[in-house]
């Protein structure tokens, strides 16, 4: 097939071409840019599944530009080349990042009517998902930076949305200055690695590393630099701000844009530096800022009382057991126990989960403040009465992410437990304790916001479109909580599988 | 093909787990309907203070788990004092986590 | 040593930037703190890019056929590139954010906790 060979450079060029029609197509009538864009959407959504199903039948794929092969026509060694390269893991992210984009983008069309820029903002919503798209898809490390960077421009663009509030600006200042310092890390690292090797692809890197001291500098640069980005403590403080301010849309692709660079993170972790550096150690670091993420999370997301920033808080946490997860996993790489493999899988499944658990709690959140006009849970009450499907989506979410049984928090959850208990009881004791913390704090959002009293009488209705993306959300959640194992054996354990093998994703290009 | 995911040490069985939650929601409605049904009409809505006039105002649900944050207050007070919303704080954080991961890695 | 001067240069250019960033309180200043800190990595990847003798990479007029990769400089012309448009957007926000507040103090701040 012609067009499956182009797909994967396709998931990023149909968002970034959509991106630069619609402020065109958007001077002509606002429907036909609606209805463009959910046709690009849609589109590709549906080839991210064919390029998902393909990679897990026939394995790695790779895509060069401007060459038939990844290594064709060079003087000396492997030549520096834009590559894109697809395995399980790959297909896996990049499967939920379309999937929350296109549920963020249909909940935009009702949430952001009243807005005159429009046109700007979905064209700023799509450059934001390119860059994701790349970042997911990319095979080597200039590409990463690019795209980490459009990724930090966009999206400081968008939180800066409500320019009328001076508390975004301060958000999307406080962003911006964050991931640019952390995007020149990023690039440092980039050029120490090419100072030393010649190359900039991560399988060929990956190949020929050394375990010199520049490697371990650059170990250390990306470490933080995407630890910064997805929001880990101590570098979590952003992230209350950012998610406070941002239009609620922008939230979950943010959400989304943070666990794309925890999956960097690992890619680096575990493909290119894998079996080279001591992962002992790097799984030791990553477990305890893991740790101290649920607990700094849980017990500040309880004493706040803005909705979003309480979330905002809770997403650290949630941040906190995939580092877990992985973390405990790395300790024993490359020679896995059973128990690191089950720790790797929780993690990713824990990913998949984060993604749809903390969107629907952001989407219900948003569409509180959207009839209500208040982001103050104090000033909230009694919503139940007018809102009772809202309550319970609010009621799925929370049992999502708090991990009550039988949704899919807890068969993730459940999976990190009880193999991280295997290296360090003292670890999974935390984890444990931070839900509950989590569980006792969105109980005491929900008796405020839903029960009681009802404070106010203008109440606006709902819309559909709405309430069905937070519907699918919820479907989503209660299906994979209901068949955990279906989605474990088709999509986690392919996916481990690719992460915990890199000499497949390096045979592959070279 | 079994729908158990295997889970390191054990396993879980959503759908099991799911019969048994409703049979319990089942016995705990039986239950109830064998509860006084003339009962909570009006009584339902005023909180029960032992006598006193109950506060109105300073007090609501909000403030549940005031134990939990009074008992841990020395905690809270050093916390919220470390975010500070200051960005050149958030750059220090950043600078400390990247010095504290190298001389980690590299000496060790 | 005079070798190594470029590198020294990145690396004095490099630390000034962050000093900007962890001790100014101006907002411009510390826009100006990103920048510098951008332009020490770009000279580091120019100076990664620099062959005694070696050949610009431009066929026309080329006195051998043996030159320089030129992909630091790709490099550093894409960073320098998405440099200016961080440092562009930073000020704008820079000028929205002393209408609201009346003030470029990083120390007047709103939110905190």
């Amino acid at each position: 097939m012609i067009l499956l060979e182009h797909v994967p450079l396709l998931l990023i060029a149909i968002p970034l071409l959509t991106a630069f029609a619609t402020p065109v197509l958007g001077k002509v009538n606002s429907f036909l840019r609606n209805f463009w864009i959910i046709t690009a959407l849609i589109s590709t959504e549906l080839m991210g599944i064919w390029l998902g199903h393909d990679v897990l039948k026939n394995g790695i794929r790779v895509y060069t530009l401007g060459a038939k092969l990844p290594g064709l026509t060079s003087p000396v060694g492997f030549p520096i080349r834009i590559i894109l390269e697809v395995d399980a893991m790959n297909a896996f992210i990049a499967m939920i990042v379309i999937s929350i984009a296109l549920i963020s983008f249909i909940y935009c069309m009702r949430f952001m009517e009243w807005s005159r820029n429009l046109d700007k903002f979905y064209t700023l919503l799509l450059l934001l998902l390119t860059g994701m798209m790349g970042l997911t898809l990319t095979g080597d490390f200039f590409n990463m930076f690019v795209f980490f960077e459009i990724v930090s421009i966009s999206s400081a663009g968008l939180i800066a949305f409500y320019v009328h509030r001076g508390e975004a600006l301060e958000a999307a200042f406080k962003y911006m200055v964050i991931s640019s310092i952390g995007a020149l890390m990023v690039l440092f690292a980039v050029g120490l690695l090419y100072a030393q090797y010649n190359l900039l692809n991560m399988a060929a890197i990956a190949d020929s590393i050394q375990n010199s001291f520049v490697d371990k500098v650059v170990v250390a640069l990306l470490l933080s630099a995407f630890l910064l980005k997805a929001g880990s403590v101590p570098v979590h403080m952003w992230k209350p701000d950012v998610y406070g301010e941002a239009p609620v849309p922008v939230v979950v692709l943010l959400i989304t844009s943070s666990l794309v660079s925890l999956f960097i993170l690992f890619r680096i972790t575990f493909t290119v530096f894998g079996l080279i550096i001591d992962t002992a150690l790097l799984g030791w670091i990553l477990a305890v800022l893991g740790i101290l993420s649920i607990f700094l999370g849980v017990t500040m997301a309880l004493i706040q009382s803005n909705l979003k920033r309480l979330i905002g808080y809770s997403a650290i946490a949630e941040i906190g057991y995939v580092l877990l997860g992985l973390g405990s996993g790395l300790i024993g790489f490359p020679s896995l126990s059973e128990f690191g493999v089950k720790a790797i899988s929780g993690g990713i499944f824990h990913i998949m989960n984060d993604a749809l658990d903390l969107s629907l709690l952001f989407l219900v959140v948003g569409t509180i403040i959207h009839i209500t006009g208040k982001r103050d849970m104090n000033q909230l009450g009694g919503l139940a009465r007018h809102q009772p499907s809202l309550a319970l989506l609010f009621l799925i979410g929370m049992s999502a992410i708090s991990g009550l049984p039988p949704f899919n928090g807890f068969a993730s959850k459940l999976m990190i437990y009880e193999s991280v208990y295997r290296f360090n009881p003292f670890l999974t004791i935390v984890g444990v304790l931070g839900s509950i913390v989590m569980l006792a704090i969105f109980v005491k959002v929900f008796v405020v916001t839903f029960l009681g009293i009802p404070r106010r009488k203008d109440i606006k209705e709902v819309p559909e479109s709405m309430l069905a993306m937070m519907g699918i959300l919820a479907l989503f959640i209660i299906v994979i909580g209901l068949f955990p194992n279906l989605f474990v054996d088709n999509l986690i354990t392919p996916a481990c599988q690719a992460l915990i093998h890199p000499e497949k994703y390096v045979e592959a290009v070279l | 093909m079994s729908l158990m995911l295997i889970t390191g040490v054990g396993f879980w069985d959503p759908l099991a787990f799911l019969a048994g939650f409703l049979i319990l929601l089942l016995i705990s409605y039986i239950i109830r309907s064998m509860g006084e049904e003339s009962y909570g009409k009006g009584i339902q809505l005023e909180a029960f203070f032992s006598g006193d006039i109950p506060p109105g105002k300073g007090i609501h649900v909000g403030n549940l788990y005031w134990g939990f944050s009074d008992a841990l207050r020395g905690y809270y007070k050093k916390v919220v004092a470390l975010h500070t919303g200051i960005v050149n704080d958030y750059v220090a954080w950043f600078v400390a986590l990247m010095a504290i991961i190298l001389i980690l890695i590299t000496l060790i | 040593m005079l070798n190594n001067l470029p590198f020294i240069v990145v690396v004095i250019l490099m630390a000034l930037g962050l000093y900007a960033l962890l001790f100014k309180r101006n907002l411009i200043k510390i826009v100006m703190g990103i920048h510098v800190l951008g332009s020490g990595v770009d000279l580091f990847l120019i100076e990664l890019g620099y062959r005694t003798g070696g050949i610009a990479p431009i066929f026309t007029m080329a006195p051998r056929l043996e030159m320089v990769l030129p992909t630091p400089q790709a490099l550093t012309l894409t960073s320098i590139v998405i440099n200016l448009a961080v440092v562009a957007l930073m000020l704008s926000f820079i000028i929205l954010i002393y209408q609201h507040y009346g003030s470029i103090d990083s120390k007047k701040r709103r939110l905190k906790g």
